[in-house]
């Protein structure tokens, strides 16, 4: 792996989450959000004229890319006080963000908590494909990073894929860097974020902090500048799981030999793959009752993994009802 | 791209025994072969517009992996996860042979440090260990251990040793299932030897070797470097293991590297169990570095043993002092994609002419592939992509 030269271009993925049901809870708006997310657009073009840029949008629904994309629609009035190259940014980005908004349905009471989650493993395995694409068909070193701009919540049965996509930006020394804007703290996100070797970072808009002044501070510095660059520490993130029976934190767990499930006590079979375990006092010789997980246990897995790695246990459940 | 002309010359090229009808070897227009038109072969490969091949040569590799990757299996399938695994090194007279570059050995040392950093980064809860057999002799050099720090150091310093005689696999194998004695029950046991020679020197009746090695539920696979071995073979063979004979250096590593993703369990001989781990935390950052009980060298950071409180400096690991495996979820989490692997892609079929359809994963216009799960179109940098990278589908996550 090649060290990052001060001369070595960027590329940058943004992933917006414009959650709509989450963004009606925050106390800075969409489009001053936007705003600000548009002006650290411009000050990373602004840096060296070989960066280069996509933005995804998602919401609970779908995932689109708006920049860069293809303009069938007339092009937009020619303003001669906006730099040529940012004016397009920004006018793809709004008018993306635009349709995405228009064409949601509206939200349904009835729904809860499902409304309130955007399809974030599903962003960032597209981001991975964009900069896989990108990297391989440039001739120079290209150094990828995303920039997620996360409002909705964790989403249980995403748990599988975001890991898998985690591991995959690891891979490809691809750095994550999180900017949570409402709601909690992120579990999932956080890991991104320490095994990618990227920041995690948490604006508080209701007492003031600026978005604006996060992202320029924090997220606008490329590899090779964060090598010099001291960040803010993450407290410690906890990577202890949780037990998928009562939910709480362990540090001692029984771990399912065949579908990898925590427990906090052995049991003599296991609640998700539904495993016999092989007891030492009594020999079975039956010791499996089927050789396939089925699609449903997948989903209870999923499920049931979301739970274990939450850290607020009787939280969660308290605030779904 | 090669234009379909030549590709049916391709598929043609190959005449199979079974082809011929009851007129023996007549081909297609009732001649015999040696009337039929001349077939270039050499016309699949094309020059592009500077004169260099090497595009064609990448989109034949590409289809070769391609039609590999379809054949894998996707079902959920039970696998070993928790692994233990023994490599076998041949350190024989054959292996200074210089048919692999520079020679054999040191090409399979190159190949096996590729190994043990790949298969820790998909297997991290596993084990591995390492033997080399010279001189009718195994000598282990590495005990089971989940770093690959000290396989790597044995491999860099002790295995580049000298090479001499000839190499024993009931030595070897008798070592490897000692050594796999202590793994427990719910673990998959392994041996994968990677071998040059043709010979082998055993003290007693290998027969014997596997029945044990059965008896033990032991699976050995082998990478020959020269040809196959009929005793080699039926070893893997009754073991559930898997034989290969590398036809050159790529494909040494392709079928070095099929040992990494944990084998499907088979049903009679799998026993599952729960095993206890530790989970634990960050140690605090003091001004005064301590020392770790895994290295006995002093460091500011680390992790502290939930059951005895010992210092260890890397996960995971087992605590030296009270012996409880030390991991972090993530590392669980590097194994879900064995246990849920993504869906193949295939190719799409006919679209109306003039639809310009777009990679559903990168945006790219030329989108030739599907998703049998989602039936989304993608291109053949994002299949690439998806099944060796990234391991799931952008359209059914």
């Amino acid at each position: 792996m090649s060290e990052p030269l001060e001369s070595d271009a960027s590329l940058l993925v943004v992933v917006l989450d414009i959650n709509t049901s989450a963004w009606s809870t925050s106390p800075l708006p969409l489009d001053k959000a936007l705003q600000q997310i548009i002006i650290f657009i411009n000050g990373y073009l602004a840096l060296k004229p070989e960066n280069k840029l996509v933005v995804l949008a998602s919401n609970k629904r779908e995932c689109r890319c708006l920049y860069p994309v293809d303009h069938t629609s007339a092009t937009p009035d020619q303003d001669i006080q906006v730099y040529e190259q940012f004016r397009v940014v920004d006018a793809s980005i709004l008018a993306g963000v635009k349709n995405m908004i228009i064409n949601t349905e509206p939200p349904n009471a009835n729904q809860g908590i499902e409304e309130a989650q955007s399809l974030i493993a599903r962003a960032l395995s597209k981001a991975l494909c964009h900069i896989h694409r990108v990297t391989e068909s440039t001739l120079s070193k290209i150094w990828p990073r995303i920039l997620i701009l996360s409002a909705a919540e964790d989403s249980p049965r995403e748990y599988i894929a975001l890991m898998n996509s985690i591991f995959a930006a690891q891979k490809m020394s691809v750095l994550i860097d999180i900017c949570k804007i409402i709601g909690r703290d992120s579990v999932f996100l956080q890991q991104a974020a320490e095994i990618s070797g990227g920041n995690y970072l948490k604006v508080d808009t209701a007492r003031g902090e600026s978005l604006l002044q996060t992202l320029l501070f924090t997220c606008l510095a490329d590899h090779y500048t964060r090598e010099i660059l001291y960040f803010p520490g993450n407290e410690q993130i906890d990577f202890r799981a949780t037990c998928f029976c009562h939910k709480k934190v362990v540090d001692i767990g029984f771990v399912c030999s065949v579908c990898l499930s925590i427990f906090c006590r052995p049991a003599p079979v296991c609640s998700t793959c539904q495993t016999k375990f092989s007891i030492k006092l009594v020999k079975t010789e039956s010791a499996l009752s089927s050789s396939a997980l089925t699609s449903n246990g997948k989903q209870i897995l999923a499920a049931s993994e979301m739970s274990a790695l939450s850290l607020e246990d009787e939280k969660t459940a308290t605030a779904a009802k | 791209m090669a234009n379909p002309t030549n590709e049916a010359m391709e598929e043609d090229d190959y005449i199979d025994i079974d082809d011929t009808g009851p007129e023996g070897l007549k081909g297609a227009d009732g001649g015999y072969a040696w009337e039929e038109e001349y077939k270039r072969s050499w016309d699949v490969i094309q020059e592009d517009a500077s004169g260099s091949i090497q595009s064609s040569i990448t989109d034949l590799n590409s289809q070769r992996s391609r039609k590999r990757r379809q054949q894998r299996s996707t079902e959920t399938l039970q696998r070993g996860i928790i692994r233990h695994v023994v490599l076998v090194i041949d350190q024989s007279e054959n292996m200074s042979t210089r048919d692999l570059m520079p020679s054999r050995i040191q090409a399979t040392l190159a190949l096996l440090e590729q190994f043990v950093g790949e298969f820790f980064d998909q297997n991290p809860i596993s084990q591995l260990a390492l033997v080399a057999t010279k001189d009718g002799l195994a000598e282990k050099l590495t005990d089971l251990s989940g770093n690959p720090r000290d396989h790597l150091g044995a491999l860099r310093d002790k295995a580049s040793g000298d090479l001499a005689g000839e190499p024993s696999l009931q030595n070897a194998l008798e070592l490897g299932m000692h050594a796999l004695r202590r793994a427990p029950a719910h673990g998959s046991r392994e041996i994968v030897c990677v071998f040059g020679s043709l010979t082998t020197c055993d003290p007693g009746d290998i027969e014997q070797t596997l029945r044990a090695l059965q008896a033990a539920e032991v699976r050995v696979s082998m990478v020959h470097l020269a040809a196959e071995v009929h005793v080699f073979r039926r070893i893997c063979q009754s073991t559930a293991g898997v034989f290969a004979v590398a036809a050159d250096e790529d494909h040494m590593r392709e079928s070095l590297f099929e040992n990494i993703p944990p084998p499907a369990l088979v049903k009679e001989r799998a026993t599952a169990d729960m095993v206890q781990m530790g989970f634990p935390v960050k140690a605090q950052m003091g001004e005064v570095p301590s020392p770790c009980v895994c290295h006995h060298e002093l460091r500011f950071a680390g992790f502290l043993c939930p059951r005895c409180g010992a210092k260890v400096c890397g996960l995971p690991t087992d605590c030296d002092v009270c012996g409880l495996a030390l991991v972090s979820a993530p590392h669980l989490a590097r194994s879900y994609r064995h246990l849920f692997p993504e869906d193949n892609f295939r190719e799409a079929g006919k679209r109306t002419a003039g639809a310009v359809v777009v990679c559903f994963g990168c945006g790219a216009k030329d989108a030739g592939f599907e998703c049998v799960g989602c039936r989304q179109a993608f291109c053949l940098e994002c299949d690439v992509f998806v099944h060796e990278t990234l391991h799931n589908c952008p359209g059914c996550v």
